[in-house]
C-alpha cells in the first residue's frame, strides 16, 4: 500500500512536469498577446502604441453595434456558419460510414485520397474556377440546368442563393479532409463485432447504426462542441474571394466587414485596429459562452467531460 | 418449421442481394463524389500544361490546350519558388516535431482524472481558452519580437506551438484507452515513462498520425505568419510566396503608381504550375500516413 | 491656382502614368499577349529633358554657384555629420550628388514589387542602384525588412511603427504620414532640402505648382518628399470600338443621349457580325471605385463626381452625395435593365471586364488615357480598333466639366533624429539626375522587356512634367509635313514616335491578314503611336485640348486626412459602393439614394464635411 502511494505520487510529478513546456509557451504566446485586448477600449493610435493611446470605454462597441452593416453581418455570419457547421459535420460522417462499408480496400483508399484533394486548392484558385463554372451564361453547371429545362441560376451574383452556394462549396471542399478524423476513429472498431452482428442477422444499416455509429459518437460530440466555438467564423477566406458588392445583403460576414472597413479600408489610410479588436473580442465572448454551455451540458447530462 | 426456414432463406437471399445493391449505389455515390472533387484539380493541371494565351482566354477545360511545359520549366527556374519550397520543408519538419511533442505531453496528463492530476479541469480550461480568445496581430507581433523570434523560422512555430484543438482530440483518445493495459504494465514493474512510451504512444498511433496530417497541412498552408514575422522575402515559406503571387489585386482606390507595383503574374499557367508543384508534397503525406490507420486495428482486438 | 499651374498638374499626372504603363506592359499584366514591346517605347519615352510645356526651361545640372557656396556652411555645422558629409576634395559636381567620405548606412524598408524583374545575375541586393549609391554617393542602404506589394508593406510598416522600430528612411502613405508627424516621429526636411536638392529637383518639385510639397507640409514644416507629382488627375476619356461604330454607321456621341443610342446599337445590331447576341454596350466593373473600366467618366458626363470634393459656392462637399449622382445612376440603371451592360458585371472586377473587352465583347468604356496602351493593345492584336474620345455630357449638365483628383500618394520620410537626413535628398537627386535629366541614358536606366530598372530604385521619385503632350505637338507637325527635321533637335523619343507614326501611315497596320507574330507586334506598336501621339484626335491631342480649354474641376480638398476621414472613410466608401451597385442593378429603387445620403451623413460624413470646411476656411 505504501509502495503504491509512493508510485502514485511520482506519477503526479511526472504529469505536472509534462504540462510545464506547454504552459510556458501558452502563457507567453497566447496569454501574452491578450494585453492587446485593451485596444478594444481605446482610440488606438499606432504611433502611441498599446498603452499610450487614449481610452474611450465602450465607445468602439457602441460604434459597431450601431452600425447597420455590423448587425447585418452578424445575422449573415450566424446563418451561414450554422449551416456550414451542421452540413460540414454531417456530410463527412455519412461519407465515412459509407466508405467504411466499401469492402475493396484498394478502391476505398483511392476514393479516400481523391475526395481529400479539394482541401488543397486555395479559395483564391477555386474562386477563379468556380467563377467560370457557376456563371449563368457560360458556366458548365448552368448549362446542365438549362439542358434539363431549369432556369439558369446566378449562384454568385444573386443575393438569395449566394449563402447556399457558399455552404455547398464549403462542404464540398472540406468533407474529404473531414473524414480523416472519423476514419481514424473507425479503425478502433473490433471487426469481430461485425461478424457477430451479421450472424445475428443484422443488416448493413443495423450494423452501421448499432456498431459503427456508437464508435463515432464521442468524436462527433467533441468535434461538434469545438466547432461551436467557431460559430462566428463563417469562412473569411472563402467569402472574401467569392463575394461582391451585390451580395453584401446576404453574404457579408463579420470577418469580411472587418477586413473591408477595418483592415484594408480605403487604400490610402490606416487600419482601424480598434474596430477589428472589438469585434474580435465580441466573437471570443460568444464562443466562450457557447463552449462553456456545451461543456456544462455534456458534463451534467451525459457525464462526459469533453476536455 | 419448413415455412419458417424457407422464409429465413429467402430473407437471407433478399438481404444478400440488397447488400449488393447497396454496395453498387454506395460505390456509385462515392465515386461520383470523388469525381466532383477531382475535376477542379484536373482543371488546374490542364491549365498548367496549356499555352498561356489559351489559359487566359479561359479556353482550358479538362484537357490542356496547346500542350506546353513552359510553366513548369519557368517555375523550376524561379529561385524564389525553389527557395520557398525549402523554407516550407524546414518549417514543416521543425513545426510538426515541436507541435506533436507538445501535443502528446500536454494531452497525456490532461487525460488523467482529477484524482490523478489535481487541478486538471483548471489546466484544461487554461489551454482551451486560448482557442477562443486571441489578442490580435499587433500584440502577438510585439511578443514575437520581444522574444527574439522575428525573422526566424521559430516565429512561425512557437506562437502556435500548442495546438489546443489537437490536444483535446488526443486527450479524448487517451481517455478511451483501456485502463487494464496500464495497470497490468504497472504490475509487471514497468516505469511510468516506459508505459507512456511503450504502451500509450504505440496504441495511439491512428490518432497521432491523423494529427500529424492536420499539423503538416496547417504548417504547409499558413501564409500569414510568414508575411508578418519575416523581414526578408527570401525567407518566406511557399504559402506566403504563393499567396503574394496569387492574390487578386484590389484596384479600388489604387493610383497608377500602385497599379504599377501590383501588376504582376496573373499568368494562370505559371501560378497553376506552382500550385501543383507546391501541393504535391503535402498531398503525398496522407497516403503515406494511411497505413497507420490500418495498424490501429490492433487496438480493437485489445479492447475486445 | 493659375491655369498654368493646372496645366502643369495635368501634365505631371500624365507623366506619372507614362511611368506606370510601360512597366505594366513589361510585367505582362494579365495578358500574356502583351508580352511584346508594343508601345513601351512610345509611352515610356517621356522624360528626356526637364524643360517643360509650362514654360520653365530646365537648367542643366551643373553646380549652381549658390549651391556650391553652401558647402562651407554645412561643414561649419557642429557634429560629425558635417565632417562625414564633406565631399572628396577632387569632386566638383553638385553638392547634392557628392560622396560621403565614409560610407553611410541608413536603415530602410523596401516595398518590393510582386513580380520583380532583374537583369541577369542581379537582385535587390546587387544592381546598378546599389552600386551607384555606394560609388557615387557613399550610401549603403541597410534594408531591415521588405514586403511585397502595398498591402503587405503597409501592414509591416504599421507594425514597425507600433514596435518603435522604424527605419531611418522609408516611404509612407498620407494617413500614416499625418499620424507620424503628429506623433513627432519624423525629421523636418525643409532646410535639408534647401541645402541639398539639386536644381533639377528643386525645379521638378515645383512642376505641379508645389502641390506635392504643400501636401507634405504640416503646420508649416516640410516632413517628406513626394513620391510623384500631384496631378490634376486622371482625366476620363470615352473609349470606343471605332470599327464597330463605322460598321454600323453611327455618329460619335456628343451627349449622353447619343451615348445611349450607340450603346444600344452595339448591343442590338450585332456589331461583330457573328450572328450571336454576345456584345454589350458599356463595360463597367463591379467596383465603382476602381481606376479602369470606371464609372467616373460616366458620372462626370452628368456633372457627378466621385472620389473628390467639390466647391459648392464656398462650401466643400463630397461629390458622392450630390443630386447629380442620382441622374447618372438612373441612367446606368436604364442601361442595366435594357441589357446594355453585361448582366453579370456584378461579379466581374476590372480585370475581368478588361478580359471581356479584349475578347471583343465590349463596345464602350471609360478610363484614363493609359488604357489605350494597356490593356487594350491585346485586343488590337485580335483586330479591334479602339479610339478615345472626349467624354459626352448630358443635356442636363450645364457645367460640362471633367473630374480630377489631386492627392499626393506616397512620401519619402526620415525618422526623427536620424543623423543623415540629407542622404534621402541625395538618393532622391540621383534618381532624378539619372532618369529625368538631360543626361538620361536610355541604354542604362530605362530597362527593357526583361528587367524592370526604375522599379529597382529604392528611392524613385517620379516628379517633373510630362513630355508626352509636349512631344505630341512636334510629332504632329513633323508628320504632317513628313519632315523629321521639325522635331526638337536631339530628341530620341520624338524621333521614335515620329518614325512609328509614319510607319503606320505607310500602311503597316495590325488589321491585315497573314502577319507573323513579330509583324503583328510591330504594327500594333505603330498603331498605338498613331492613336496616342499624332494629330488632334490622338489621345495626347485630346489631353492638350482638356488642358487648354480648362474644362476640369479639381479635387477641392487637398489637405491632410481629417480625423473623421481616418475613422469613417472606409465604411462610407463601402456603403457608397453598395448603394451604387444596388441602384444600378435595380435591387434598390432610385429613392434609396436619398436614404443613403442621410445615412452617409449620420455615419461620419457630416463630421467629415465639417472638418474639410474648417480646413478650407483656414486656407
Amino acid at each position: 500500500m505504501a509502495k503504491s502511494t509512493r508510485r502514485a505520487r511520482s506519477v503526479h510529478w511526472g504529469l505536472y512536469a509534462m504540462l510545464v513546456p506547454g504552459i510556458i509557451l501558452t502563457l507567453i504566446y497566447s496569454y501574452g498577446p491578450l494585453m492587446g485586448l485593451v485596444i478594444a477600449f481605446q482610440k488606438f493610435d499606432f504611433t502611441k502604441g498599446l498603452f499610450g493611446s487614449p481610452w474611450v470605454g465602450f465607445d468602439n462597441f457602441k460604434y459597431i453595434f450601431n452600425l447597420r452593416d455590423f448587425r447585418r453581418a452578424l445575422g449573415n455570419t450566424l446563418s451561414i456558419s450554422s449551416m456550414k457547421l451542421v452540413f460540414g459535420m454531417a456530410f463527412p460522417i455519412v461519407v465515412s460510414l459509407l466508405l467504411n462499408e466499401i469492402r475493396f480496400n484498394g478502391l476505398k483508399r483511392v476514393i479516400q485520397t481523391l475526395i481529400y484533394l479539394p482541401f488543397f486548392i486555395s479559395w483564391v484558385i477555386l474562386a477563379g474556377i468556380m467563377g467560370d463554372l457557376l456563371s449563368p451564361s457560360t458556366g458548365f453547371l448552368n448549362g446542365i440546368l438549362k439542358m434539363l429545362g431549369f432556369k439558369g441560376v446566378y449562384f454568385l451574383g444573386n443575393a438569395s442563393v449566394f449563402p447556399a452556394t457558399m455552404i455547398v462549396l464549403d462542404v464540398w471542399k472540406g468533407f474529404g479532409f473531414g473524414t480523416i478524423l472519423y476514419l481514424a476513429a473507425l479503425t478502433g472498431v473490433d471487426p469481430s463485432l461485425y461478424e457477430a452482428a451479421s450472424m445475428d442477422g443484422a443488416n448493413r444499416f443495423h450494423r452501421m447504426w448499432h456498431i459503427t455509429m456508437p464508435e463515432l459518437v464521442p468524436i462527433i460530440v467533441l468535434n461538434g462542441t469545438l466547432s461551436l466555438g467557431n460559430i462566428l467564423n463563417a469562412g473569411f477566406d472563402q467569402i472574401t474571394n467569392m463575394y461582391s458588392t451585390v451580395v453584401y445583403k446576404s453574404g457579408d460576414i463579420l470577418d469580411t466587414l472587418v477586413y473591408r472597413v477595418g483592415i484594408i479600408g480605403v487604400r490610402d489610410s490606416i487600419p482601424q485596429y480598434e474596430i477589428a479588436t472589438s469585434i474580435g473580442l465580441f466573437k471570443s465572448l460568444v464562443s466562450f459562452a457557447l463552449i462553456s454551455a456545451s461543456y456544462y451540458l455534456a458534463h451534467k447530462f451525459a457525464d462526459y467531460q469533453i476536455f | 418449421m419448413e415455412e419458417n426456414k424457407r422464409e429465413f432463406k429467402l430473407m437471407r437471399r433478399r438481404g444478400f442481394s440488397a447488400e449488393y445493391i447497396f454496395d453498387f449505389f454506395n460505390i456509385l455515390f462515392l465515386g461520383f463524389l470523388a469525381v466532383c472533387c477531382v475535376l477542379p484539380f484536373i482543371n488546374v493541371i490542364a491549365v498548367s500544361l496549356s499555352d498561356s494565351s489559351a489559359a487566359t482566354a479561359g479556353m482550358v477545360g479538362l484537357w490542356p490546350v496547346k500542350f506546353s511545359l513552359d510553366s513548369y520549366m519557368f517555375a523550376f527556374q524561379k529561385v524564389r519558388f525553389l527557395l520557398s519550397m525549402k523554407n516550407s520543408a524546414i518549417r514543416v519538419i521543425l513545426g510538426v516535431a515541436v507541435n506533436m511533442a507538445l501535443t502528446i505531453i500536454t494531452a497525456y496528463p490532461l487525460s488523467k482524472t482529477v484524482k490523478e492530476l489535481k487541478g486538471r479541469t483548471f489546466f484544461a480550461w487554461f489551454f482551451v481558452i486560448t482557442m477562443l480568445i486571441g489578442g490580435g496581430t499587433i500584440p502577438t507581433y510585439l511578443i514575437v519580437m520581444w522574444t527574439g523570434l522575428r525573422n526566424t523560422v521559430w516565429s512561425m512555430i512557437l506562437p502556435g506551438a500548442v495546438p489546443v484543438y489537437n490536444v483535446v482530440i488526443l486527450l479524448n483518445f487517451f481517455k478511451q484507452l483501456p485502463k487494464e493495459l496500464e495497470e497490468s504494465a504497472v504490475i509487471d514493474g514497468a516505469g511510468d515513462f516506459r508505459i507512456f512510451l511503450r504502451i500509450i504512444i504505440p496504441l495511439s498511433m491512428p490518432c497521432i498520425a491523423t494529427l500529424i496530417v492536420f499539423q503538416t497541412v496547417g504548417h504547409w498552408n499558413d501564409w500569414f505568419s510568414g508575411m508578418i514575422y519575416l523581414d526578408n522575402i527570401e525567407k518566406y515559406p511557399l504559402a506566403t510566396y504563393l499567396h503574394n503571387v496569387l492574390q487578386r489585386p484590389n484596384f479600388d482606390n489604387m493610383e497608377l503608381q500602385e497599379i504599377q507595383r501590383v501588376m504582376k503574374i496573373s499568368n494562370r499557367t505559371l501560378s497553376d504550375a506552382q500550385i501543383l508543384i507546391g501541393a504535391l508534397p503535402i498531398i503525398m503525406v496522407y497516403p503515406f500516413l494511411q497505413r497507420f490507420f490500418v495498424k490501429g486495428m490492433v487496438l480493437g482486438s485489445l479492447k475486445g | 491656382m493659375s491655369s498654368r499651374l493646372k496645366l502643369c498638374n495635368a501634365f505631371s499626372k500624365v507623366c506619372q502614368a507614362s511611368q506606370a504603363v510601360p512597366t505594366n506592359l513589361k510585367k505582362r499584366g494579365m495578358f500574356m499577349l502583351a508580352r511584346s514591346k508594343i508601345l513601351a517605347a512610345a509611352i515610356a519615352a517621356a522624360m528626356l529633358f526637364s524643360s517643360s510645356a509650362c514654360g520653365s526651361a530646365a537648367p542643366a545640372v551643373t553646380e549652381a554657384p549658390e549651391t556650391a557656396s553652401m558647402m562651407p556652411e554645412t561643414a561649419a555645422e557642429p557634429s560629425e555629420v558635417a565632417s562625414e558629409a564633406a565631399p572628396e576634395p577632387a569632386y566638383d559636381g553638385p553638392v547634392g550628388l557628392s560622396k560621403y567620405s565614409e560610407i553611410v548606412r541608413p536603415t530602410f524598408a523596401r516595398m518590393a514589387s510582386l513580380d520583380p524583374k532583374f537583369k541577369e545575375g542581379q537582385s535587390y541586393e546587387n544592381n546598378i542602384w546599389v552600386t551607384e549609391y555606394r560609388d557615387v554617393l557613399g550610401i549603403e542602404l541597410d534594408t531591415i525588412w521588405s514586403a511585397e506589394g502595398p498591402d503587405a508593406y503597409n501592414e509591416k510598416l504599421q507594425l514597425s511603427i507600433v514596435s518603435g522600430d522604424v527605419p531611418d528612411i522609408f516611404v509612407c502613405n498620407s494617413a500614416q504620414f499625418t499620424s507620424l508627424v503628429n506623433a513627432g516621429m519624423l525629421e523636418p526636411l525643409e532646410s535639408v532640402v534647401e541645402e541639398w536638392a539639386i536644381p533639377l529637383v528643386a525645379e521638378n518639385l515645383q512642376a505641379d505648382g508645389g502641390e506635392g510639397i504643400r501636401q507634405a507640409t504640416i503646420d508649416g514644416n516640410l516632413y517628406g518628399l513626394p513620391q510623384a507629382s500631384v496631378g490634376a488627375g486622371a482625366f476620363q476619356f470615352l473609349f470606343m470600338r471605332e470599327d464597330w461604330r463605322v460598321k454600323l454607321g453611327l455618329e460619335v456621341p456628343k451627349t449622353m443621349d447619343d451615348l445611349y443610342a450607340v450603346a444600344k446599337a452595339f448591343v442590338e445590331q450585332d456589331p461583330d457580325g457573328n450572328g450571336i447576341d454576345d456584345t454589350w454596350g458599356l463595360g463597367i466593373s463591379n467596383k465603382p471605385f476602381e481606376t479602369f473600366f470606371t464609372y467616373r467618366g460616366f458620372f462626370n458626363g452628368f456633372g457627378a463626381y466621385m472620389k473628390q470634393w467639390i466647391n459648392n459656392n464656398g462650401v466643400l462637399e463630397d461629390g458622392i452625395i450630390q443630386p447629380e449622382m442620382k441622374l447618372a445612376l438612373a441612367e446606368l440603371n436604364k442601361y442595366y435593365e435594357e441589357g446594355l451592360i453585361d448582366p453579370e458585371f456584378v461579379t466581374k472586377d476590372s480585370m475581368a471586364v478588361s478580359a471581356d473587352a479584349i475578347s471583343g465583347k465590349v463596345g464602350l468604356h471609360f478610363g484614363e488615357w493609359w488604357v489605350q496602351t494597356w490593356p487594350l493593345p491585346d485586343g488590337v492584336k485580335l483586330g479591334q480598333d479602339w479610339k478615345a474620345y472626349t467624354i459626352p455630357f448630358a443635356a442636363s449638365n450645364s457645367e460640362k466639366k471633367l473630374g480630377g483628383v489631386a492627392k499626393l500618394l506616397g512620401r519619402y520620410v526620415v525618422k526623427k533624429g536620424y543623423e543623415h537626413p540629407e542622404a534621402l535628398v541625395k538618393m532622391y537627386n540621383l534618381f532624378q539626375e539619372r532618369v529625368m535629366s538631360q543626361n538620361y541614358d536610355t541604354t542604362i536606366y530605362k530597362g527593357d522587356g526583361t528587367y524592370d530598372f526604375q522599379g529597382l530604385a529604392p528611392i524613385a521619385p517620379v516628379i517633373g512634367v510630362d513630355r508626352n503632350v509636349y512631344d505630341w505637338g512636334f510629332v504632329t507637325k513633323a508628320v504632317d509635313a513628313k519632315d523629321q527635321s521639325l522635331l526638337a533637335p536631339g530628341n530620341a523619343d520624338q524621333i521614335d514616335k515620329f518614325t512609328k507614326v509614319m510607319a503606320y501611315l505607310d500602311g503597316n497596320t495590325p488589321f491585315v491578314e497573314g502577319l507573323t507574330d513579330e509583324q503583328l507586334n510591330d504594327n500594333t506598336d505603330y498603331y498605338n503611336n498613331y492613336r496616342v501621339h499624332y494629330g488632334p484626335e490622338a489621345i495626347m491631342g485630346l489631353l492638350d485640348y482638356y488642358n487648354r480649354s480648362g474644362i476640369f474641376k479639381l479635387d477641392a480638398f487637398y489637405g491632410p486626412d481629417t480625423p473623421a476621414m481616418l475613422d469613417n472613410a472606409a465604411q462610407l466608401q463601402s456603403n457608397a459602393e453598395e448603394m451604387i451597385i444596388n441602384i444600378v442593378t435595380g435591387a434598390e429603387d432610385l429613392d434609396y439614394f436619398d436614404e443613403f445620403v442621410s445615412e452617409w451623413k449620420l455615419n461620419g460624413g457630416e463630421q467629415m464635411i465639417k472638418e474639410v470646411n474648417e480646413w478650407y476656411n483656414a486656407q
